[in-house]
């Protein structure tokens, strides 16, 4: 039994589920910034949430970025750059470029993205397929993808890091 | 005619741009496409552009054609879901457009309704796969439609973004949704746009290179601090600068550019931006 199939038996408890969708929804709006948009992709995009672009792009960067700051909040990093950033550190741009991110399904908005992954809601690839590297042993690849994530969450609340780029405009 | 046409004659293609005016006086926007006419293969009719709300582009764009001249519909991905989209391009089918140009948009907070709800139900790709899914014959529910559309769907890519990659990772997505040609943003230096071209040959899309004219060193500065992905290196902003003839230097400035591109891409977009009037000149200098 996979843990698809335990996940799925357990969900079909209505109090399960709502645990699950609560304890879900706070982890990862203080890990990630998480939007519940219930179509989760953070597995692909580097653990960095695409719904938190102004434009909700799931598929690359705009074209609105100035100096990898946002045209609409220029105190604030562009996501994509973001995303882009911690794919490379992940090294796993790979999953940028070949998956195809179609328009989320606006009636998951608000729901465990867990449990639509499990019953098949999801159109894109499972998280775990995706999550950790098949060609690496758990043992390395886990710490990476932890310390991505507090990586991550420590830029998120530290806000722009100015190091990477040089003749940068000063705030 | 579809601008796929030109490209597949190996002809070097050539598209100009008119805004729809804000409010219902169309006089003047029909002169300014009158100018160029002969002189370019479409005409781009920009949507809402800036955010700033106006007429529409899909009325414009059957205006023109009326006229007999060859309109680009710019589709944004900001004021409208799915259902909405989608429909648009099956009327603008049905009115005799055959070039659709999909963007995401600017954000709707950069212009004049600045707490109006943004949209941005698709994004440019899925907006691209939705045309085709409806060449096809269905829509993106995978409903089967009364008759299918046909078009020549276009995309933007911004060759002088920082970083480029994640920019050409889309431009390529673009492509496999079924975009068939592109328009950049504004370039105004050949050494990077050849690098670009080098990096998306790969890609084996026909690629018009953009101009807006820059009509004084102020303007150039003000693109420098302000426009994504747009530089303008300090010689031209020079150039301009110590012009006595601000008008003659600027034509001829973009001409050259023109001239030192061409050879790199497979057309040309100009954004006159209120300088219609010197598009043929241009071309001119431009040597097309």
């Amino acid at each position: 039994m996979s843990i698809d199939d335990v996940l799925a038996k357990a969900f079909q408890s209505r109090a399960f589920s709502k645990a699950f969708f609560i304890v879900e929804r706070k982890a990862k709006e203080w890990l990630f910034d998480c939007q519940s948009c219930g179509n989760c992709v953070l597995s692909h995009t580097g653990f960095i949430c695409p719904m938190r672009c102004p434009k909700n792009q799931r598929n690359g960067p705009c074209g609105g970025a100035m100096d990898g700051m946002c045209e609409v909040d220029m105190s604030k990093r562009c996501v994509w750059d973001e995303i882009w950033e911690s794919t490379q550190q992940l090294d796993r741009v790979d999953l940028l470029t070949n998956n195809y991110e179609g328009p989320p399904d606006w009636r998951l908005s608000g729901t465990s993205a867990w449990e639509n992954m499990v019953e098949g809601h999801l159109e894109s690839p499972s998280i775990f397929e995706t999550l950790f590297r098949k060609d690496v042993p758990l043992t390395r690849e886990v710490p990476r993808v932890v310390g991505q994530i507090i990586r991550n969450w420590f830029n998120l609340i530290t806000g722009p890091s100015w190091r990477r780029y040089e003749g940068r405009p000063s705030l | 005619m579809k601008l796929l046409e030109i490209f597949e004659s190996g002809k070097f293609a050539v598209t100009s741009e008119v805004g729809p005016p804000k409010g219902v006086d169309i006089e003047r926007m029909m002169e300014e496409a009158e100018i160029i006419r002969g002189k370019v293969d479409a005409v781009n009719v920009t949507d809402q552009q800036s955010s700033v709300m106006r007429l529409g582009s899909l009325a414009v764009c059957h205006l023109l054609k009326q006229k007999g001249l060859e309109p680009v519909f710019q589709l944004t991905c900001r004021d409208r879901n799915r259902i909405a989209l989608q429909s648009d391009l099956l009327s603008a089918h049905v009115l005799g457009i055959e070039n659709v140009l999909c963007l995401t948009g600017d954000h709707i907070s950069l212009g004049d309704h600045p707490g109006g709800k943004p949209v941005f139900d698709l994004d440019s790709v899925s907006l691209l796969h939705a045309a085709s899914e409806l060449q096809q014959g269905r829509d993106l529910a995978g409903e089967k439609l009364k008759g299918s559309p046909s078009f020549c769907l276009g995309a933007v890519v911004t060759p002088g973004a920082n970083p480029l990659e994640p920019q050409i990772m889309k431009m390529e997505k673009k492509v496999k949704a079924g975009a068939q040609f592109f328009q950049t943003q504004a370039v105004y230096d050949p050494q990077r746009f050849e690098e670009f071209m080098n990096q998306v040959r790969y890609l084996n899309v026909p690629v018009m290179v953009g101009i807006v004219f820059l009509k004084s060193a102020g303007m150039a500065r003000f693109m420098n601090k302000n426009v994504a992905g747009v530089h303008v290196p300090e010689s031209l902003i020079d150039e301009l600068d110590e012009a006595e003839d601000r008008v003659k230097t600027s034509i001829e400035m973009s001409g050259r550019l023109i001239r030192e591109m061409k050879d790199m891409c497979q057309g040309v977009h100009l954004m006159p931006l209120g300088w219609e009037k010197h598009v043929p000149a241009v071309l001119e200098a431009a040597g097309l």
